[in-house]
């Protein structure tokens, strides 16, 4: 309990709201160690035999898969959310490093469509519980588009652009009414059962001519369950957002409370794999949430993900000092990141801070490729739990993962 | 050109779409519960289909002119920006869900809510609505010849929506008032053009009631000073 806390809801009867990740103690990557190959199975790798790091999603389905050049990609970030300067860094930046950047809710600038014909770039087109902004052209102008399974705080709660936050600009983006509130459902308006996700793969291969990969973005709940869910229902890849990755303008305690840490969805999530066929149907797991350095993408990648998603990284990458959280649903970003303020906007210069976001995403590459050749991997796909041990008794539990000191998996994970 | 005789949606959306590249009407016989069938028509496309449509028909409609000789499934029409999407027969759960512009014609009934988080355009049901019609609604009108269920209007922000039978309850911040005199001319020009089955003279428009937002914030009230 937080006196301070209690006295201010006794004083003001309202929920505070909060922007980044949650700030109490969560078992971490940083409880695994990676373990460099020398007599058990292989040797280390020479690095510069080339290690390869690209990703493919969609191959046995679409026409056009997404190639990925590193196995890192950058979420979406709504404008409104963001500003312009902010977005078309992230569009230049994944442009120049080969990786995709999400759209987030609410369409897509003209400038990032630009920027992308020109660098190509790969964008990735939200289908959201509100739909806002989204139209037949903007989702067949991506290269792939993903089903956002919930709306606002991880879909515990209804959410709201308030007016006093929207501008014309991102108004006239969007498609919207100003003058009022605009709604984000808790969960699609046309999904009526969990099992309708498969009507949404559909509706959105059809639409598409079956051209682009179709991907689902859960948060990290019922991992075991809703990961097979969305692997039958016909998806390319299932994208797990996890407890540490963060919100912007969300009520504290679904900021801080609500959803799973990133280390223990991977042992679910490869156990969904495992019994849908999900891997012989190339379906892909990607992961997001509290990853920035090489080794806790090299940790997320041996523990059965195929990329990871850098939300606040990227953020931080581009100019945030303020570790891509604070005070972002302020609307007053000292780095004119998260602001639609001209005068804030302009202290980021886009292309500058895209070129810091692609040096970023191409040292962090480099950092897995040292550890896979270390491992002894000329390929990250390669890359299984046999690299990596627990450090804890908690994580081995959490991971399924060989306990270091006992060299063994822990009986609860034998069956 | 031949009626479409196909068996998966694949191959029936391919021969839709590849006689409105070609500018020739698109003429579907015989569906029998597919899914997905004509979404996201641009504009000129003309489609008409007989049988029964599952989920989904006529989605992401952008444009074409769809008529369905059936009934249709769940989510007719969603999110639909421009054209026309007429269905002669009933419809299921959720027509014009996120609805941004054209027209949706439904000559029976909708068995489930329709135009929630509707932005624009217009819905005309013949027959009842479900529960929660127009909830989160934006924009747009709903004109339904029938009775609605339960809490209609539910949180409804803009927009109006007309009921000529009975409203079974009002949603939050929804409210019933009569139609003006503008409102009226536009429900005769809809009848003028799709001939309602339950009005055969002038004064059954005076039965209609009129739903509309109480506020146009609902959710967290009015803006701080």
């Amino acid at each position: 309990m937080n006196d301070k806390e209690v006295q201010r809801k006794a004083a003001s009867g309202a929920v505070r709201l909060s922007s980044g990740r949650p700030e109490r103690q969560l078992p971490g990557l940083a409880q695994l160690a990676i373990c460099p190959a020398q007599l058990a199975g292989r040797f280390p790798v020479d690095i510069f035999e080339g290690i390869e790091t690209d990703v493919i999603i969609g191959e046995k389905s679409a026409r056009d898969p997404l190639t990925l050049m590193a196995p890192l990609f950058i979420p979406g970030s709504p404008y409104g959310e963001v500003g312009k300067s902010a977005r078309l860094a992230f569009a230049y930046g994944s442009a120049l490093a080969g990786v995709a950047f999400g759209t987030g809710e609410g369409g897509v600038l003209p400038e990032e469509q630009e920027i992308c014909r020109q660098f190509h770039g790969k964008s990735v087109i939200s289908w959201g519980p509100a739909r806002h902004g989204v139209t037949p052209d903007l989702l067949k102008s991506g290269d792939a588009v993903v089903i956002e399974l919930f709306g606002h705080g991880r879909g515990c709660s209804t959410g709201l652009w308030r007016q006093e936050r929207t501008t014309e600009a991102q108004a006239k983006l969007w498609g919207m009414p100003q003058g009022m509130d605009w709604v984000i459902p808790p969960a699609h308006l046309d999904m009526e059962f969990p099992e309708d996700l498969r009507q949404h793969v559909a509706l959105l291969r059809e639409l598409t001519d079956h051209r682009v990969p179709i991907l689902a973005k859960l948060g990290a709940s019922h991992v075991h369950e809703e990961v097979k869910v969305a692997i039958e229902s016909g998806v390319d890849a299932v994208w797990l957002e996890a407890l540490e990755s963060p919100l912007y303008g969300a009520p504290e305690v679904i900021v801080e409370e609500a959803g799973l840490p990133l280390l223990s969805l991977f042992g679910p999530a490869r156990r969904a794999f495992e019994e849908t066929g999900a891997r012989e149907k190339g379906v892909r797991l990607l992961v997001s949430g509290g990853l920035g350095d090489g080794g806790e993408v090299f940790k997320a990648l041996a523990l059965g993900a195929d990329a990871v998603g850098l939300p606040e990284a990227a953020r931080v990458a581009i100019g945030c000092s303020e570790g891509g959280g604070g005070n972002c649903h302020s609307g007053k970003c000292p780095a004119g990141i998260a602001t639609t303020d001209p005068r804030l906007e302009a202290k980021l210069d886009w292309k500058a801070a895209g070129q810091s976001l692609a040096n970023y995403l191409t040292a962090l590459n480099d950092e897995v490729k040292l550890l896979a050749a270390a491992t002894g991997h000329t390929t990250v796909r390669g890359l299984s739990s046999e690299d990596l041990r627990a450090l804890t008794y908690d994580a081995a539990a959490l991971t399924g993962i060989k306990l270091a000191g006992y060299e063994r998996v822990l009986p609860m994970w034998m069956h | 050109m031949p009626e479409t005789k196909l068996s998966r949606t694949e191959d029936i959306n391919r021969a839709i779409r590849k006689m409105v590249e070609l500018g020739e009407p698109a003429p579907v016989s015989g569906l029998k519960g597919h899914d997905t069938i004509a979404v996201g028509m641009p504009s000129g496309a003309v489609v008409q289909v007989s049988g029964n449509a599952g989920d989904f028909f006529g989605a992401l409609n952008d444009g074409g002119t769809l008529t369905l000789n059936g009934d249709a499934g769940r989510f007719a029409g969603d999110l639909m920006t421009a054209g026309e999407l007429i269905l002669n027969g009933d419809a299921m759960w959720g027509v014009g869900q996120y609805m941004r512009g054209g027209r949706i014609m439904v000559k029976g009934d909708c068995k489930g809510p329709a135009g929630q988080l509707m932005k624009s355009g217009i819905i005309i049901i013949d027959g009842n609505v479900g529960r929660e019609v127009g909830k989160y609604m934006m924009g747009g009108q709903i004109i339904v010849n029938g009775n609605t269920g339960e809490r209609a209007g539910e949180n409804m922000m803009g927009g109006a929506i007309f009921v000529k039978g009975e409203v079974r309850s009002l949603g939050l911040n929804a409210r019933l008032s009569k139609p003006t005199i503008e409102d009226l001319e536009t429900l005769r020009y809809f009848h003028k053009q799709y001939r309602f089955r339950a009005l055969h003279d002038d004064e059954a428009f005076n039965d209609f009631q009129k739903i509309t937002a109480e506020s146009p914030r609902p959710l967290v009230g009015e803006a701080p000073k």
